[in-house]
């Protein structure tokens, strides 16, 4: 390949230097401080390096005619820079801008010999005007004005006046005459005042003062009307930055400095075109004239202050310094948290389905303790069927038999009024007795969707469950007694579960001692303990719990009766521990089994 | 003058049915006396002078049932009627073989009882 590129460079002429690093002169019209060219001189120059492998020679002169536009200063750098190249001839030299083009077209015979010469950086027009030889090729720009014009009236719909500045350089000048007859049409829309031959404070105070529907568009101070010099994106800062309308220019140097956008060709886009052309020469290969790219671009923060939103940008804008979003700039931190959060919901969210179908589960086993509750009561309702049956007639035959009574008295000669006020005083008494007896049925039956929580006292509670149990206790011929504490047990639960308790304990006594011959005795005792808790404990005469089965006892289905269930103490427990009580059962001393029910007091202190 | 022996004894305990059963009995023209229990019946009871005897069956203590058998035991073979509240067939069934007069439940119409107490002083052997 080396080879083949030597022998064909060698063919084409002496235009390639046999040297295996060809040179590269860069020159650039102003000095190393404007951007435009500078930008655009290091695109080439890192284009270069990267295409070669760093095999090639870079030179860069910087002509500074800016500040230095006089004939005798042009022609002493040309002289200059002939000797000091004069046994280093560039293969390649690259004029930046229209300056440096007319410099090295008028010099290239004492310069750069038979260099192929490519000028980039300003529009084919320009170089028409200048005659360029037909080996120049150019990387031409064509910065009209008209298309950053309308690329400002997209972000300003509303406004009504337009303002354009040029600076008294000859390329201010120049730039202006092409600015006025560019935008000669797109000016018919606006009142449109040419902001021209002022100072560098004067542009500043105008454009302080200007009505905020206006478009400001800036060509290129180079150089005030008092005949300083600038770098024209200085100047536009100064003036921007001040402005009361949003300023536009055709120069992507001019983004930084306060302008909000325009449709500039990007100084590294021209570079690397023009450094293309340059490789292409460097191979030997023919090359033709170019256009670089323009582009549309806006400086986001400039958005920001005028309040112009990024939807009305033309597509394809090239928007820069926007402020990155939270997600953009802490990325990976988002991703985490996301990622955490992402986790710690999903946890969450197993946990409450967790807790639900925990809670569910909850609902239906209370529910389902609550039926078997029920139905438990239900069958000590059953079994205490006969003695609440006779407990019942007691007070409905004595109501019968004192109103029959009645009414013979009522129709004797002389009724004794005094027995019939008696009489009719035993009726409504014994008609009383009938509906406690009734409630107290109605409170056995109780069925229960959902517990009640209730405050009672447990003395109470006992004293009821024995007049439940007394009439069927007097059936079996057992003796109940009862002793209670004489401070109040109030305790937390609901009232009809706690007594079925009672009653489960009591029936499962007096089954006990059915076939105890001897005297049948139920003791109910209520007390308060040391530890501060409610206890009741209820024991009999029977025979006791065998020995080994006082842990069975609570089991279900745990029965030494034929017509047991076996659930009635099973029950209980469940109940009492439903209310944060225990259930404790051993045998006396004197025999017989003791039952003790404890329960925590609803409050601390008890009076 | 030999107390007629036309007066019911009636036994038992729970007051209120007590007294509306004396109450009914005395409306009736027949002179009662009323025991709380078996036992008081036993130590206070005028015997010779009961033209018929009415027990509750259930009385705490002793039961009515008992206290017939004890008393007939004794030899006093005074006519009776038994009163309940229980709802028990087979001791009815052994109440009304044993000879009662009547075995009436709780709560019973007024003309069962006189009925059966008239029928007990016609059937008093003294008589």
């Amino acid at each position: 390949m080396l080879l083949f590129v030597t022998s064909h460079s060698t063919a084409v002429g002496e235009a390639i230097n046999q040297d295996p690093s060809p040179r590269v002169l860069v020159i650039y019209p102003y000095d190393e401080r404007v951007a435009a060219t500078t930008v655009a001189g290091e695109a080439v120059r890192n284009r270069l390096l990267e295409a070669t492998g760093g095999k090639i020679d870079l030179f860069s002169e910087f002509l500074d005619l800016s500040r230095f536009p006089e004939h005798e200063h042009i022609e002493r750098m040309a002289q200059f820079l002939a000797i000091k190249y004069a046994d280093r001839r560039p293969d390649v030299v690259v004029a930046l801008g229209e300056q440096s083009a007319k410099f090295i077209v008028d010099h290239r015979a004492s310069l750069a010999g038979n260099a192929r010469i490519i000028v980039a950086g300003f529009n084919k027009s320009t170089g028409l005007q200048m005659n360029l030889p037909t080996d120049v090729i150019g990387a031409f720009t064509e910065f009209n004005i008209i298309k950053t014009a309308e690329f400002a009236r997209r972000l300003q719909p509303h406004a009504r006046k337009l303002f354009v500045i040029g600076g008294s350089s000859e390329f201010d000048r120049w730039w202006l005459e092409t600015a006025k007859a560019e935008l000669a049409e797109f000016s018919k829309d606006y009142v449109t005042t040419y902001l021209e031959d002022l100072t560098i404070e004067e542009f500043v105070a105008k454009t302080a003062a200007l009505p905020s529907n206006s478009i400001v568009l800036a060509l290129t101070i180079f150089k005030d009307r008092s005949g300083r010099n600038f770098i024209p994106r200085e100047a536009v800062k100064q003036i921007a930055a001040t402005a009361t309308a949003p300023v536009f220019g055709p120069y992507s140097t001019y983004i930084e400095y306060g302008s909000v956008g325009g449709n500039v060709v990007t100084f590294e886009a021209l570079g690397r075109t023009v450094a293309d052309l340059a490789f292409d020469a460097i191979q030997g290969k023919p090359i033709t004239h170019v256009q670089a790219p323009h582009f549309n671009v806006a400086d986001a923060r400039q958005l920001d202050r005028w309040g112009m939103s990024e939807k009305d940008l033309p597509p394809g804008t090239v928007l820069m310094f926007r402020q990155p979003s939270f997600l953009e700039q802490h990325w990976l931190a988002a991703l985490l948290a996301s990622a955490v959060i992402a986790v710690q919901s999903i946890a969450i969210i197993l946990l409450l389905v967790e807790r639900r179908r925990r809670r569910t589960a909850e609902v239906q086993s209370r529910h389902r303790l609550l039926e078997v509750i029920h139905l438990n009561q239900s069958a000590t309702a059953g079994a205490l069927s006969a003695s609440i049956a006779h407990e019942l007639n007691q007070p409905l035959g004595a109501i019968r038999s004192n109103a029959e009574a009645a009414s013979i008295v009522l129709r004797s000669a002389c009724p004794d009024l005094k027995l019939i006020e008696q009489i009719l005083a035993d009726i409504q008494d014994d008609d009383q007795r009938a509906h406690d007896i009734i409630s107290r049925m109605r409170g056995l039956l109780k069925k229960r969707a959902e517990i009640e929580w209730q405050e009672f006292d447990l003395n109470d509670l006992t004293a009821t469950a024995i007049k439940i149990l007394k009439g069927e206790a007097v059936r079996r011929g057992i003796e109940v007694s009862s002793t209670h504490a004489s401070d109040a047990l109030p305790v937390r639960a609901d009232k009809v579960h706690v007594q079925q308790v009672i009653l489960n304990i009591a029936i499962n006594a007096m089954d006990a001692m059915g076939k105890a011959g001897r005297e049948k005795k139920l003791m109910l005792e209520t007390r308060l303990t040391k530890d501060a808790n409610a206890e009741l404990s209820i024991s009999d005469s029977g025979d006791g719990i065998p020995d080994g089965k006082l842990a069975a006892i609570f089991e279900p289905f745990y029965t030494t009766k034929a017509s047991g269930t076996g659930l009635g103490l099973s029950i209980a427990r469940t109940i009492v521990e439903t209310y944060g009580g225990r259930i404790l059962a051993s045998n006396a001393r004197d025999g017989g089994a003791v039952f003790r029910v404890i329960f925590p007091l609803a409050k601390a202190e008890t009076t | 003058m030999e107390t007629s022996p036309r007066i019911v004894a009636v036994v038992d305990d729970d007051p209120s049915m007590l007294r509306s059963v004396e109450r009914l009995l005395n409306a009736n023209g027949f002179p009662t006396e009323g025991f709380l229990s078996a036992e008081t019946f036993l130590t206070h009871a005028q015997l010779q002078s009961l033209g018929c005897m009415v027990f509750d069956i259930q009385l705490g203590g002793m039961s009515g049932v008992e206290l017939w058998h004890h008393l007939r035991q004794s030899g006093v073979d005074v006519p009776v009627i038994f009163i309940t509240a229980l709802e028990d067939e087979t001791l009815e069934r052994t109440a009304a073989e044993a000879g009662c007069v009547a075995y009436l439940r709780k709560p019973f119409p007024a003309k069962s009882l006189i009925a059966a107490v008239n029928a007990a002083l016609v059937l008093l052997p003294r008589d």
